[in-house]
């Protein structure tokens, strides 16, 4: 009754998030052989280092490569931090905040059912609600690719969807935490969306980008993934293990402080 | 509305049985919780004290409660009684002091608890976007037994149940709290204003089943600012005024000062003897007066013919809780 009363209350924004998320998609896959001959032009206006390394990618004489760098950009760079993120944010926040607000906790678990239960039911089904749409939309690319003649392999797309998924999830853990502690869910927001804006912030100056977080969901993760150079074992020994743990750590602080919280 | 009461529980497998549907009434044995039998105190607290930072709002609550009885927890807004009611099914958690429930520490087994106990909060609110029905079938789907009560609450508080609760007013949306609250078999209850935006007949229905619930064995904890029917239907009365719990010899002190209390209806004016402490006037015409000494010995002195009535030492619950209130304010 939990999971099916958290489903009927995410069901409709899960599938408005999938909807936005493939209709950025659909144009940008049609318009792949127009915007191809415009990249050089488009490279020389954009300052940033790891934005020309994009461009460059998509410039490529290859058109095989240069397609697949577009859609490391146009899916997990571009569509996931985007739309992954807000859909993380909106979603988590709500998960327990959104309750307080409403005053509908102290029902919740005047019930006999345990905070950690509660907690867990709402993730669980917030992180699939987060996480599936990545994954039929990158899925949803290879049929589009093909109406333009263009290819795209199916296990690159799953590894890059899963390392994108470990990060939206990360995000999503954390926005939990907030919505555990905020009183109501524009404050929780209010929280990570400060944090999310300030990692974006860094990830922009080439001093200190290092510290961002999205260093590791852009195109030098993506587009060597795409590119097959970077594989399974790589990434499961290396950042999206790291991501797995983060995800792991932050909800059971997440649980912990649920556990201990004044409602 | 006549009422009738079986205390013996049912069992359900999915929840609310609704009128007609028999399917819910039966449970496979592995769902079944075997309760220990109590023997001390369901709900034993000492010496409570909680803070919020540095807010402090119970300095000390002390509270007894022995299986079957049913008890008024009576005191002015802010005193504290929702928040002792909510650390006792652990959704706070206590500063200080002990606190025991059932026999188990609610900081630590709420769970438990709650399998045991049903609670009712004061401020809450509930899921505008299900139907009332949805609703019950939620909140009831938490627990593996209910009483006959389902039947009976159904005709006591007849709801739109395939309406959205958004659609409900706010009297509605409390009978519907209280069909979850009510409908489980619990051991103990613990109602918080559970009276709140109900019209007279609703009370009135309401203290029919609670009366059904204390006939039947039940614990009952009960929080309202209707003394009328912690009156009608609490065996004790415990008051809690600013984050304390007034002291039983309090309470009978102050009962023993209000049987000295004559209320009376003279035929007309007349000087009055002395050995009086107050008089005062209310608003129907009457005189109310304490005595110092023994009131009837007071009244023997008044001529008979000049009373149109005469009432003495009548405590209601509404008085002494005046008394106990202004005495706390430090007023006459």
């Amino acid at each position: 009754m939990m999971f099916l009363k958290t489903w009927k209350e995410l069901r409709w924004m899960a599938l408005t998030y999938l909807l936005i998320l493939e209709a950025m998609l659909v144009p940008a896959i049609l318009l792949w052989p127009n915007l191809r001959g415009e990249m050089p032009a488009i490279g020389r206006l954009v300052p940033f280092e790891f934005a020309q390394r994009m461009i460059e990618g998509i410039s490529n004489r290859d058109e095989s490569a240069a397609y697949l760098a577009y859609i490391a950009v146009q899916v997990f760079f571009k569509g996931v931090n985007v739309m992954g993120i807000a859909a993380a944010v909106l979603f988590g926040t709500g998960l327990i905040a959104r309750e307080r607000e409403c005053q509908t906790l102290e029902f919740l678990l005047a019930r006999p059912l345990s905070r950690s239960r509660v907690l867990a039911g709402k993730f669980c089904l917030a992180a699939l609600a987060v996480v599936i749409p990545i994954f039929l939309v990158s899925w949803s690319a290879m049929a589009w690719s093909a109406s333009i003649d263009e290819q795209l392999p199916f296990w690159e797309l799953t590894l890059a969807s899963i390392q994108s998924s470990l990060f939206v999830l990360a995000i999503l853990a954390f926005t939990v935490i907030c919505s555990v502690l905020a009183r109501n869910q524009l404050q929780a927001a209010f929280v990570v969306g400060v944090v999310v804006i300030s990692q974006v912030t860094i990830y922009f100056i080439q001093e200190i980008r290092v510290a961002s977080i999205f260093r590791l969901s852009d195109f030098d993760v993506y587009g060597p993934i795409m590119a097959g150079n970077l594989g399974a074992m790589q990434l499961f020994q290396g950042m999206s293990l790291w991501l797995a743990v983060s995800v792991v750590v932050l909800y059971v602080i997440a649980d912990r402080l649920f556990k201990r919280a004044d409602l | 509305m006549a009422l009738t009461f079986n205390p013996g529980p049912r069992e359900c497998n999915s929840g609310f049985p609704l009128p007609g549907s028999p399917d819910s009434l039966a449970a496979p044995a592995s769902n079944r919780y075997h309760y220990a039998p109590m023997t001390g105190a369901v709900v034993q607290v000492e010496g409570l004290q909680k803070q919020f930072g540095s807010t402090s709002v119970l300095h000390r609550v002390d509270l007894l409660v022995k299986p079957g009885e049913f008890i008024g927890f009576v005191g002015p807004n802010g005193a504290g009684k929702s928040t002792t009611l909510r650390i006792l099914v652990g959704l706070i958690f206590a500063t200080s002091g002990r606190v025991q429930v059932l026999g188990m520490d609610p900081a630590r087994e709420s769970l438990a608890i709650r399998r045991r106990c049903s609670y009712l909060p004061g401020e809450t609110s509930i899921y505008q976007q299900m139907t009332g029905a949805d609703f019950l079938r939620f909140a009831l789907s938490f627990y593996p037994q209910q009483t006959e009560l389902a039947m009976e609450m159904h005709a006591a508080f007849p709801l739109p149940l395939k309406r959205r609760v958004g659609s409900y007013s706010s009297g509605m949306k409390q009978k519907l709290a209280l069909m979850a609250s009510l409908i489980p078999d619990a051991d103990l209850y613990i109602l918080d204003e559970p009276d709140r935006a109900l019209d007279a007949s609703s009370r009135l229905q309401l203290r029919i089943i609670l009366e059904g619930l204390k006939a039947s064995g039940k614990t009952i904890l009960l929080n309202s600012h209707h003394l009328s029917e912690i009156e009608a239907l609490a065996e004790r009365t415990v008051f809690i005024l600013e984050g304390r719990t007034v002291a039983e010899e309090r309470v009978a002190a102050a009962r023993e000062n209000l049987r000295k209390d004559i209320t009376l209806r003279l035929q007309s004016e007349m000087e009055l003897p002395t050995g009086t402490e107050f008089v005062r006037r209310l608003g129907d015409g009457s005189i109310k007066i304490r005595t110092i000494g023994n009131p009837m010995d007071w009244l023997a002195q008044l001529p008979g013919e000049k009373i149109l009535s005469v009432e003495v030492g009548a405590t209601r619950l509404e008085e002494i809780y005046s008394l106990l209130t202004k005495a706390e304010a430090g007023q006459p």
